[in-house]
């Protein structure tokens, strides 16, 4: 009873979940050794409305076996095998979370598709994130030496370290380039942009964002 | 012919694939967005750029693709599907650099065994994505628009709806961002400025000769001596007057530069067709099918005419809810191609298995069978499916199922457990019946999902496991 009440907190759901992700994980290696999970399950998993088609099965079998021996031994054996059905939906969930988490392609519908597209080494193609092809300022029309006042458009374009980032991470043309550092450091040098960390306001944004992921979970604000 | 009286070499030329090869389409652009874009570059593009070519057998055991130089045989024969696309024709480094075009070519092979014609794409939809309209095939003679024919008269053209033009040579400036507008406007548009000053004076020339001419006709004068001339002083004037004049304005600069129009606002609609996405960049439809209608009755040998067509199997290629993000629709592929599910409903995960969930037991991926309802192609020449989910009825005439209970034949069960498939996934640790100490079930069986799956297709819908636990327990024993 309490257990499903505390599932009602969509939060909390969630913090369960990763909980069961580490200590589960498909990709931990100790679970991937050894032989034998915990063979006494936390009773939190336990799943008390199973497959309606498996319990009618596990009555089957469990009928054999009363006609074959005692009675005490058929309550262990549904008893043990509820269990496991509990068990079982946990590592399938697991399973689940630990493959989507490989899903990196976001499909749109239009897309065509090969056998190939479905492969694994396609699938890690779309996690590496591309530099940008195009120009910002350029498709904006924006002359970035006009924008020195603009501390939340210059810190876009620094590391958090304070330091004016390379032009492959912008994605800028050299002209470009040249002008969003010269912006940069006629802002530091007026004395309108700290010279070594973000602007205190951008800071303070990405604070209180990372504070609502944090609470509401990884998709929240955006 | 003409090819007698040409030269050896001109004859050579002209058969040639060096000449006979189109340039190839521009790739499709990528999204315009703030952040990194993730993307392969080996993904298969939603539309073919590349002509893809193909050779007859003999030629292809020589290596002869018509092309400069024979292709290696190494990597040309071996394949089922030997057809290429060129990449380059001749590199720097003499070589002819060339792919595998079988992605597109079979994709269309697929989609054309779908019998689905290509309906225009509805701009008007309701929130659940239906289409207020019934479809309408692209090659109705009212809309398409293959070949504008200037000879029709003028009243008929009244009458009809306007063809939508899909060729222009402006750019649609709603779609462009202000920088590419600002560059458009300072590299092609400034030079224009004076050849833009004649349009208006011959503009202005043909209003007032049409003027002046009804004129001369109500007092009865000879036509011929009807001329205009416009003086400087009052085209200059006209001009100025035309920047207070938006819509006069407008229209002469859509005209003049040709930007892409949508007919149906330029005549007083209130909807425009182009607002959201642009003018097409192909014919509608594509070249994927040229049937007319889908108004065919499949008569089933064994139950009569069917209410609905064939069904075909489809891929969940996205299912409603992954972890890291959800959907409305689920994505469903079907012929090679991704189309978006009709029903928007998270139903419960028992009645279609991985379709609002991932489910990772399903080796290969879930599989459902569908039925695409319709099929347009949008502006940015991508395909637009819509695909509705069988019902039950349907998928068991489609197996060729008289029951309800669909039942596994025995030696599929009988193979299917002496077979051991890969899955995708690692299988559950699993613990020893013996060290549990009860013993009481099969030891040489391994149960539910520590167990690799066997194979299940679209045909085989009962959980195996199930299957497989019930012939043990019950029936009497087989070898494994």
């Amino acid at each position: 009873m309490m257990m499903s009440r505390r599932l009602e907190s969509m939060a909390s759901r969630l913090a369960e979940a990763r909980n069961i992700c580490r200590t589960f994980s498909t990709q931990s290696p100790r679970l991937q050794t050894s032989a034998a999970p915990a063979p006494a399950a936390p009773p939190t998993y336990y799943n008390p409305q199973p497959n309606r088609k498996k319990e009618s099965n596990t009555f089957k079998f469990a009928a054999k076996l009363a006609q074959a021996g005692s009675p005490t031994a058929l309550k262990r054996v549904s008893e043990y095998d509820r269990m496991r059905q509990g068990l079982v939906d946990v590592h399938k969930n697991n399973r689940a979370l630990g493959l989507e988490r490989q899903i990196h392609r976001k499909w749109k519908a239009g897309d065509v598709y090969a056998p190939h597209d479905l492969s694994p080494v396609e699938m890690t193609k779309w996690r590496k994130r591309r530099p940008r092809e195009r120009d910002a300022f350029d498709q904006l029309g924006i002359n970035p030496l006009h924008e020195y006042k603009n501390f939340s458009m210059m810190s876009e374009y620094m590391t958090p370290m304070g330091r004016i980032k390379h032009r492959k991470e912008t994605g800028l043309r050299a002209v470009n380039q040249r002008k969003i550092s010269k912006a940069i450091r006629r802002a530091v040098g007026m004395g309108l942009l700290p010279s070594v960390h973000k602007h205190p306001e951008v800071l303070e944004v990405e604070a209180r964002e990372r504070n609502t992921r944090l609470m509401f979970g990884r998709t929240a604000g955006r | 012919m003409s090819m007698k009286r040409l030269s050896p070499t001109a004859n050579l030329l002209r058969t040639s694939r060096l000449f006979s090869l189109p340039p190839p389409l521009p790739r499709p652009s990528s999204e315009l967005t703030a952040t990194e874009t993730r993307d392969s570059d080996t993904a298969t593009l939603p539309y073919p750029t590349h002509a893809s070519i193909q050779t007859t057998e003999t030629s292809l055991g020589r290596g002869d693709w018509g092309l400069k130089r024979p292709l290696p045989l190494k990597s040309t024969t071996g394949s089922s599907t030997p057809i290429i696309r060129i990449d380059n024709i001749d590199s720097i480094d003499h070589i002819t650099d060339f792919n595998s075009a079988a992605d597109h070519v079979l994709t269309l092979r697929k989609w054309q065994e779908l019998d689905m014609p290509i309906s225009l794409v509805d701009k008007k939809k309701t929130a659940s994505g239906n289409s207020l309209k019934p479809l309408r095939s692209v090659f109705e003679s009212r809309y398409d628009n293959t070949q504008l024919d200037s000879k029709t008269p003028s009243k008929d053209l009244m009458r009809e709806p306007k063809k939508e033009r899909w060729k222009y040579k402006g750019p649609w400036i709603a779609g462009q961002t202000d920088g590419e507008f600002k560059a458009y406007v300072e590299k092609s548009i400034k030079r224009k400025k004076l050849d833009f000053r004649e349009f208006v004076r011959e503009q202005l020339v043909t209003a007032k000769a049409a003027a002046r001419r009804r004129e001369a006709i109500e007092e009865g004068e000879d036509l011929d001596s009807v001329e205009v001339t416009i003086p400087e002083e009052e085209l200059d004037s006209y001009m100025k007057r035309l920047r207070n004049d938006e819509t006069g304005m407008h229209k002469l600069l859509e005209e003049f530069l040709d930007l892409p129009r949508d007919e149906v606002q330029a005549s007083g609609g209130a909807y425009g067709d182009y607002d959201e996405k642009g003018p097409p960049t192909t014919h509608p439809s594509a070249g994927l099918s040229y049937l007319r209608t889908a108004s065919r009755i499949l008569n089933h040998p064994d139950f009569g005419p069917q209410e609905y067509d064939t069904l075909v199997p489809g891929r969940v290629i996205a299912p409603q809810k992954i972890q890291t993000r959800t959907q409305a629709r689920a994505l469903i592929g079907v012929a090679g191609v991704v189309g978006s599910d009709s029903k928007m409903t998270f139903n419960k995960t028992g009645e279609l298995p991985g379709v609002a969930n991932y489910d990772p037991d399903i080796p290969g991926g879930a599989k459902i069978w569908v039925r695409p309802r319709r099929a347009g192609i949008d502006s940015h020449g991508r395909i637009e499916l819509l695909v509705d989910r069988a019902s039950k009825n349907a998928v068991h005439v489609a197996q060729g199922l008289h029951s309800e209970e669909p039942k596994l034949p025995e030696a599929a069960i009988a193979a299917a457990q002496e077979r051991a498939t890969p899955t995708l996934t690692s299988p559950t640790p699993r613990t020893p019946r013996s060290s549990q100490g009860y013993g009481v079930e099969d030891m040489d069986v391994q149960n539910s999902s520590g167990r690799a799956i066997p194979f299940l297709g679209l045909n085989d819908q009962p959980n195996l496991n199930d299957l497989l636990r019930g012939a043990l327990v019950g029936g009497p024993k087989k070898a494994i």
